[in-house]
């Protein structure tokens, strides 16, 4: 298969106490060998939830896939059972997660933590997975990394920890690593560290990388495509430079909008874009976004729009791209 | 690490000696008298009494007889016996309220551990509502009905094990269990509270995400980091189980030292009351130390004062 | 994984190691017969086990205090005399004996050939010498005040600071002349004396190994006893064990092997263990399992009198307890035959008086003598309670305040009497229970209203119960003072006539329930359970079930 992973027509809802949250609804998008896919809009828009979901660490208890399918190198993942699943993650699939302060076990070394994996997947020694521990905390930019490999979490940094999980989630070199706002909790100097770091771990291992974020900034450095997501559906996906310099979506439109920039006046106010996403538990009917949408037409309350393709990769789901639309409208 | 030890160390003689003092005012300040008895007590016999014991003397001679007699280790004679002294008491007793004690904190950890953290791990489902009954009741029913209702079944009704004594490993198992009850439910509902806090964490996920076993994912992840708050209450249930339950004891007849406190107030006879206050305290404090140093071997994060990298 | 199965071996091990604590703790229980059905009942050794309730807290005859102690001492040593199944004296140490013309000098013969169990030779060295020892104030006997009846004893043990005690302990009325003859002369004549000497602290004791080991009675090994068995086995706090004294001047009379008694405080626990066979015999019994033993007629069940008043303090000097109508009127109006039945249920029998049955009058039994001395009736209080508080000039009774020492037994009662006042007299008041060691401090200060009072009897002999209450009596808590009263008790204790004595006692004890000082409740009783296969077990009044001459089948 050409596609290293391939999702259509997710579905994926939370049962809660006060009903059914539709967390997703109805994601489509594919990533080939090597891409790195920016996953980017604001919170609660599912991105996460779609991040997880791809290798099944959802909750069992209280969510479900309601529809769709995740094929991952053409493995059908939502029918696999657990026994697959162990094979795949921190195998050919590696995740790092956003907090570094709290997503490593505080009580472990850092060499056992990473040690699991290897000893799991790859069936090393204590002394093997000892010693290839030491090289990835090398490769991931720790100093003294044979010293330090003994220490526990909280003798690191927030930077140097968020380097650890990388080391972890890459141990096994997997073929896709997932990257769910990995730098959202670290400030912007270490920030730039952990994107160059993981720029050039792609560049030596080939691997695929999908990036949850909302920072458009980050984005901009280290990814090939994107795809925006709103209130739970992809709204708009591209290359970085047709997003970037062309949205055609209106949220992505406002959310290119409100990125600060160096040359703007001193007294100008940001821009926002007015409103608030809607509640999952009634999603609207039609397009999710016409409560705060300029361009609002009727059709858009009642129908939700499908995704149209533009020019070159761009698609974005928006009854102003339409054919039957009256005219398409141009970003200032 | 020695300078810690050192410094508790001080710190526990001080406070034992604040304990002493205060006890020995409380203790001779309430109405009541080792000697009083509703038979005969000529006043002459009453003065024999009193003389032999030093007890006629003022309250600070009284105090200093005691505070010296201590510093060798000497805990004084028992007011109500004369054959045993409190060091005999003590002596005599000790090993087997240990022994009682130290088998019922292992049956309420390692029970308490696993009923906490299956309750954890099935939240809302069966297996955790059982657990937490069985905890509740663990909780409420007093030791003595349940000792008596152990005895009553186990002993009386299906003859499988002896009623009460102390006389082999088979005794000990009825009084295990009903001094293991309450520690144990006490213990699981802790774990589970922990349990479940701990598998909030981020970390768990970050376990899952590396195609971890289930099983070792609870333990390494889990368990361990769930145990900690389990830990610090650990000191104290352990000095209760192993100074002997005065309830347990007293029902199955064994011969430890929980009557020793609970009989000495009762009788007035104070070095007993002495006696078991500090030998209480001794204990208590001597385990809450190994509470504290087993933090440290436990949580990496706890370093002891003064020792920086 | 390498730290849990560390922990887990570390578990193993202690395991087997706490198991293994009872290698030597050498106690060797003995199985005794089991009634169990389809139990084994092959007898391999005729041991009794029973259970004594509490360490004993000295096994000296002379520092012994309460049943704990006694029970042990009954059937270990043997004094001057002894006493039948039915309560008669009969020759112990000594054969023979007689008094003086004035009763004041008595000579007791004692056997040829008598020996300790450790084989020296017992003479009637041993007996002078215990009792001296005894009466010596360093011992700080507890019991010391039984040995005031020799002249000389009280002034022995109530000597001061720096007296000479060695004269004082010379000029006390106790010698032997040779090694079989003792003589003993008492400060007045005292008829129930031939009794008193049976109470253990007129035991005799070895004088060679006392002088040699002054510890000798803490511990099994060092035991030197002259009754019917000898302590071979003593576990502190868990077990005791008696086998047969060879050395017993009556060995042949005995048929067990030995006695075992286990320590165990819980009531619930020895009738438990009874049940499942782990014991043969259980005094005391929980209330409730005596009720229910009672009704069912169970053969293993025994009951029988025991010296002992159940009755309520009241206080004298208090006012409106002045008045003897209103005392009356509190007594008549109790049901006691209620409360005996349904809240004691010990098969207690209601006090219409102050001595209990059991002891023998010049003819016949005292109590039966004396019959119901009153007789309860609601109508007759609420007159006499009317009347009483006229005299005072008070139109009520002000409530006042019952004090009991807290036990659940003790508390029903209050409860009840509380009930039946409430609902006879129209009177309310207070319950309050407080620890036994403040309930008697507040007797002796007079500090209470109504209280719950006990009273064992010492001796069998009316006179262990009447002589509470004379003036400035230090355990008349009430405080109450009858001269007539007074008077009969004194030439109750000063003359030798059987008949004068028990004429002045039992008019003694009218003017008792003639003003009501106490208020008699009920006698106890002394309910016990015994195997069916063991015979020969009698419980006299004034002791514990007595097993020297039992057997078992």
């Amino acid at each position: 298969m050409d596609n290293l992973l391939e999702v259509k027509d997710l579905e994926v809802s939370f049962y809660t106490h006060a009903g059914e949250v539709q967390a997703v609804r109805g994601v489509n998008f594919a990533i080939k060998q090597g891409e790195v896919v920016a996953i980017v809009g604001e919170s609660g828009c599912g991105k996460s939830v779609t991040a997880k979901s791809i290798m099944k660490l959802l909750p069992s208890s209280n969510s479900s896939y309601k529809k769709g399918s995740i094929l991952f190198k053409g493995q059908e993942i939502i029918q696999a059972n657990e026994r697959e699943m162990k094979k795949i993650r921190g195998n050919e699939i590696g995740m790092i997660f956003q907090d570094p302060m709290t997503s490593l076990n505080p009580t472990s070394k850092i060499s056992d933590q990473i040690a699991e994996g290897l000893r799991k997947h790859r069936n090393m020694s204590r002394k093997e997975a000892l010693n290839y521990g030491i090289k990835l905390l090398e490769m991931v930019g720790i100093p003294h990394a044979a010293e330090r490999i003994h220490h526990y979490p909280h003798e690191f940094s927030g930077g140097m920890r968020q380097r650890v999980m990388i080391a972890i989630a890459i141990a096994c070199e997997p073929e896709l690593l997932i990257a769910d706002e990995p730098t959202t909790a670290l400030d912007v100097t270490i920030q730039a560290q952990i994107l160059k770091l993981l720029k050039q771990l792609k560049d030596d291992l080939n691997t695929a990388i999908v990036l949850i974020t909302h920072d458009l900034g980050v984005v901009a450095e280290l990814c090939d495509k994107v795809i925006v997501m709103y209130a739970g559906k992809v709204v708009e996906t591209g290359n970085i430079a047709e997003i970037f310099r062309n949205p055609r979506h209106p949220y992505t439109m406002g959310l290119m909008r409100s990125i600060p920039r160096l040359d703007m006046q001193r007294d100008e106010n940001l821009y926002s874009i007015v409103g608030t996403p809607p509640d999952l538990l009634n999603p609207p009917k039609g397009c999710a976004f016409y409560s705060r949408c300029k361009y609002a037409m009727k059709i858009c309350k009642d129908f939700s729009p499908e995704m149209e393709s533009l020019e070159q990769s761009q698609k974005a789901a928006c009854w102003l791209y339409h054919p039957l639309a009256k005219s398409a409208v141009k970003t200032s | 690490m020695l300078r810690f030890a050192g410094k508790r160390l001080l710190w526990a003689l001080v406070t034992l000696w604040a304990i002493i003092t205060i006890t020995f005012i409380i203790m001779h300040s309430i109405p009541g008298d080792p000697f009083a008895r509703e038979g005969k007590m000529p006043p002459a016999v009453y003065e024999n009494l009193t003389k032999h014991y030093h007890l006629d003397e003022p309250l600070y001679v009284q105090y200093f007889l005691y505070i010296k007699s201590l510093l060798v280790f000497d805990f004084g004679p028992s007011l109500k016996s004369s054959t045993l002294t409190v060091n005999d008491y003590i002596e005599k007793g000790f090993p087997v309220s240990l022994h009682l004690g130290i088998q019922a904190l292992l049956l309420a950890v390692v029970l308490g551990l696993i009923f906490g953290v299956i309750a954890a791990l099935n939240r809302n489902k069966w297996p955790d509502y059982l657990s937490m009954v069985l905890a509740i009741i663990g909780i409420s029913v007093p030791s003595f009905i349940l000792a008596t209702f152990l005895i009553n079944y186990f002993a009386v009704e299906w003859g499988l094990l002896p009623a009460a004594t102390w006389s082999s490993w088979s005794h000990t198992i009825l009084p295990t269990i009903s001094l293991a009850m309450l520690p144990m439910a006490y213990i699981a509902r802790l774990m589970r509270s922990s349990m479940l806090e701990v598998l909030n964490q981020d970390f768990m996920l970050t376990a899952k995400s590396k195609g971890l076993n289930k099983g070792f994912i609870i333990m390494k992840y889990g368990v361990r980091n769930a145990i900690l708050p389990v830990v610090s209450v650990l000191g104290i249930l352990a000095a209760n189980l192993v100074t002997g339950s005065f309830v347990v004891e007293s029902i199955f007849g064994i011969p430890g030292v929980g009557e020793l406190f609970v009989d000495g107030i009762f009788n007035r006879d104070y070095p007993v009351i002495l006696g078991s206050t500090i030998f209480y305290s001794m204990v208590l404090i001597f385990l809450i130390f190994i509470v504290d140093i087993a933090y440290f071997w436990i949580d990496p994060r706890i370093k002891v004062a003064g020792e920086e990298q | 994984m390498r730290k849990l199965k560390v922990m887990a071996l570390f578990l193993v091990v202690v395991t087997l190691l706490l198991s293994g604590c009872f290698n030597n703790s050498g106690t060797s229980e003995p199985t005794g017969t089991k009634d169990k059905p389809g139990g084994n009942n092959e007898v391999t050794e005729k041991i009794i086990r029973t259970n004594s309730g509490s360490e004993p807290g000295s096994l000296h005859p002379g520092k012994a205090e309460g049943s704990h102690d006694s029970w042990i001492l009954d059937h270990t040593f043997v004094g001057l005399i002894k006493k039948t199944a039915e309560g008669k004296i009969v020759p112990g140490m000594a054969d023979t004996w007689e008094q003086s013309d004035d009763s004041l000098t008595w000579t007791f013969h004692l056997k040829e050939g008598l020996k300790w169990s450790n084989g020296d030779p017992l003479t009637a060295t041993d007996f002078e010498y215990a009792w001296k020892h005894v009466l010596n104030p360093e011992t700080a006997s507890v019991y010391a005040y039984q040995l005031y009846y020799l002249e000389g004893g009280q002034e022995y043990n109530a000597a001061e600071e720096g007296a000479d005690l060695k004269a004082l302990e010379d000029k006390v009325g106790v010698k032997a002349i040779n090694n079989t003859t003792l003589e003993v002369k008492l400060a007045q004549p005292t008829p129930y004396f031939l009794e008193v000497t049976s109470h253990f602290t007129y035991y005799p004791i070895n004088k060679k190994v006392q002088e040699e080991n002054p510890d000798w009675y803490k511990e099994a090994a060092t035991f030197v006893s002259n009754g019917a068995f000898k302590l071979t086995q003593w576990n502190h706090k868990e077990n005791i064990k008696l086998e047969k004294n060879e050395n017993y001047f009556a060995k042949d009379e005995i048929k067990l092997d030995g006695l075992f008694f286990t320590l165990i405080e819980d009531e619930n626990t020895a009738w438990q263990m009874y049940q499942s066979g782990e014991l043969d015999l259980v005094y005391p019994l929980p209330q409730d399992v005596t009720g229910k033993l009672m009704a069912e007629k169970d053969p293993i069940f025994h009951n029988g009198p025991d010296l002992s008043l159940y009755y309520l303090n009241i206080n004298t000097k208090e006012k409106p307890f002045n008045n003897v109508k209103i005392r009356k009127a509190l007594s008549l109006a109790i049901d006691r035959q209620t409360i005996v039945e349904h809240v004691a249920q010990g098969g207690q029998k209601p006090a219409y008086g102050i001595v209990p049955p059991g002891i023998l009058d010049t003819k016949g039994d005292f109590q039966e003598n004396s019959g119901d001395l009153f007789k309860e009736d609601v109508e007759e209080a609420k007159k006499l309670l009317a009347e009483g508080l006229a005299e005072e000039g008070l139109d009520k009774l002000p409530p006042f305040v019952y004090t009991y020492n807290t036990l659940e037994a003790h508390k029903k009662i209050a409860e009840a009497v509380q009930e039946m006042w409430r609902k006879n007299l129209g009177i309310e008041i207070t319950l309050e229970n407080v620890e036994f060691q403040v309930k008697l401090d507040r007797e002796k200060a007079g500090d209470f209203a109504v209280s719950r009072g006990g009273w064992i009897g010492d001796y069998v002999d009316p006179m262990t119960f009447l002589d509470l209450w004379i003036t400035d009596g230090p355990e008349n808590n009430s405080q109450w003072s009858n001269k007539e009263y007074d008077r009969l008790i004194a030439e109750a204790k000063s003359t030798m006539d059987t008949a004068k004595r028990m004429k002045a006692m039992h008019e003694a004890e009218k003017i008792a329930i003639e003003e009501f000082p106490v208020i008699p409740i009920y006698f106890y009783t002394k309910p016990y359970v015994v195997r069916e296969t063991v015979t020969g077990v009698y419980a006299p009044i004034n002791r514990y079930p007595q097993m020297e001459l039992a057997d078992i089948q």
